[in-house]
């Protein structure tokens, strides 16, 4: 004999048994999964009011999407926070209360969401905390506080000018860190730009540094002549240097008046018009033959026909520069 | 009367609902062996819960996260249907998955084949709660009767809310800065003010909407495990 009272309702039954018999969950692939969900479906779905079919679809989707599935959690959030607020309608309220409530861990979470929008300050609308107090209060309590109400009002204008200050102010520092937010992203993007350029320098060099590797691999004819400093032959023909064809480097070896008296040299040398043609930040010399002379070698590439001078510096133990000599000589290019 | 909710012993709900026609996987089919091996909590042995692992990811470590993922998606779908004993019927639904795996079952996407599993589970739950004579109604509306929110909020539970509040206190401090910050600016203001805010915060973001909301989802996830662990604790102290 059949009981009087509602058991498990059959409807709940034969709607899994057809989705047993279509076999959907098993064929459906992950992709087809890939579609919309809009934010008033999950709600629907969460209260309980989608019918059985589309519920189903709704669960497929979000087993095979976890973006979905966290999606909808997150509408979740948003639901639980509307009923603590109370900003749900009088349906969807009872509806949530009926269906999404009979779980223990959703009260819990309910609970939750009560919690974090206390603890989290937001503005009160004061008409409506106002109108809450006077209501739970006796009419003579009622009355003060109306009278309170009115001096509140009263005084209320010079409130509202700090107000709009204020209003002013935070917007006015909210421009303000957007703008810093702004030069910061430059920043970045400024320092990826420096990044790129340092890159682009390693680079060059290491391609500068394989090719003066490949050079020096190379045998160079090198012409050899030593100078003296402030020596020129005459005034009209200095120190002469003829340069052969296919010479393509010239060793100078500087003489020094004074012996061992420097760790190491810097040179630099100006052409015919005076031009720098070589600072001597890039030139360290070490000294040759026991500190009596310096030896520099120079490409001839660096040469036209004309008068050089060459000025030396000492580089002594302090690591001072001091002026050791000029040396005057002449190019002639065969 | 007693009578009237309890099924008599003879009645067969199965006849009633043609059950016999549609048999569930895996229900009633144990082995020797099975009732011979020594089993895990969740009722898995290591050796069939390693293989369903394998069978989620060749990477163990990923299985593990796709296991998680799978479980919490079952509890959630018992959680909505307003099941008792969330927990249990899902576990219920791996070990069941995991016996058709052993049995050959080819699982393409573990995820939607765990979801159709159950749906087998829940047919099986309404069907011993039909046997034992619970209306559905009573695991649904009557455990909670409608409460007015507004109530709910003088009277939540006073003490243990007050808990809650401090515990989330502490929560909200340990959050990084930046998760706190946008916590606190996911939560300003109410109805179509909020709406703007959080479009406003999104754009600031350069997220999409969507994408804040998920952002906002998950550092309250966060917050509520945290939350959890502290009431726990100040229970245990004061046990």
């Amino acid at each position: 004999m059949r009981n009087a009272l509602p058991i498990v309702s059959d409807s709940l039954i034969t709607n899994w048994n057809r989705l047993d018999s279509s076999n959907t969950y098993m064929v459906r692939s992950k992709d087809s999964s890939r579609e919309k969900v809009d934010d008033k479906k999950v709600i629907q779905y969460l209260l309980g009011q989608l019918p059985e079919e589309e519920r189903s679809r709704l669960e497929e989707m979000f087993f095979s999407d976890d973006e979905l599935f966290e999606q909808l959690l997150a509408i979740e959030d948003d639901l639980i926070d509307d009923y603590v607020r109370n900003e749900l309608s009088r349906k969807q309220r009872k509806q949530f209360e009926l269906y999404f409530l009979s779980s223990p861990q959703r009260r819990e979470r309910v609970e939750f969401a009560r919690a974090l929008l206390q603890t989290i300050p937001r503005p009160v609308s004061p008409r409506q905390s106002l109108l809450g107090s006077l209501r739970a209060q006796s009419p003579a309590l009622r009355f003060s506080l109306a009278t309170l109400i009115v001096l509140v009002i009263g005084g209320g204008s010079l409130l509202v000018i700090d107000a709009l200050r204020l209003r002013s102010r935070i917007a006015r520092i909210e421009a303000e860190r957007i703008e810093l937010q702004r030069q910061i992203s430059q920043q970045s993007a400024h320092n990826t730009d420096l990044n790129a350029q340092l890159q682009r320098e390693r680079y060059l060099r290491q391609m500068l540094e394989q090719e003066i590797a490949r050079l020096q691999q190379l045998q160079p004819t090198i012409i050899s002549f030593a100078l003296l400093p402030g020596m020129t032959r005459d005034i009209d023909d200095p120190n002469r240097i003829t340069i052969p064809p296919g010479a393509q480097q010239l060793r100078l070896r500087l003489l020094l008046e004074r012996i061992g008296q420097y760790n190491g040299f810097r040179a630099e040398l100006r052409g015919p018009e005076g031009e720098q043609i070589m600072s001597p930040n890039l030139s360290r010399i070490r000294p040759g033959d026991s500190g009596k002379a310096a030896v520099l070698s120079l490409p001839i590439s660096l040469f036209n026909n004309g008068s050089y001078k060459l000025t030396l510096k000492g580089i002594t133990s302090s690591g001072d520069l001091d002026a050791v000599g000029d040396y005057y000589f002449t190019i002639a290019k065969q | 009367m007693a009578d009237d909710i309890i099924h008599s012993e003879d009645e067969t709900p199965q006849d009633d609902m043609n059950y016999s026609e549609d048999k569930i996987p895996g229900e009633d089919e144990t082995t020797s062996e099975e009732e011979t091996t020594p089993k895990r909590k969740n009722g898995l042995t290591k050796e069939t819960f390693d293989l369903l692992l394998s069978t989620l990811n060749p990477d163990r470590e990923r299985a593990g996260e796709e296991y998680e993922k799978i479980r919490r998606k079952l509890i959630y779908f018992f959680e909505l249907r307003g099941c008792s004993q969330v927990y249990e019927l899902a576990d219920k639904t791996i070990d069941r998955m995991t016996k058709k795996i052993i049995e050959g079952e080819k699982v393409e996407y573990p995820q939607t084949y765990a979801l159709s599993i159950a749906g087998y589970i829940y047919k099986e739950y309404l069907k011993e709660l039909k046997n034992i004579g619970i209306p559905i109604e009573d695991i649904l509306a009557s455990r909670n009767p409608p409460r007015d929110p507004r109530e709910l909020e003088q009277t939540p539970d006073p003490p243990k809310q007050k808990e809650r509040i401090e515990c989330l206190g502490q929560c909200l401090k340990r959050l990084p800065n930046e998760n706190r910050e946008l916590i606190l600016q996911y939560y300003q203001g109410e109805k179509s003010d909020k709406i703007k805010k959080r479009k406003k915060l999104a754009q600031m973001m350069g997220v999409t909407l969507n994408t804040l909301r998920i952002r906002a989802h998950r550092i309250r996830e966060e917050l509520e495990k945290c939350v959890t662990n502290c009431l726990r604790q100040f229970n245990n102290k004061l046990e």
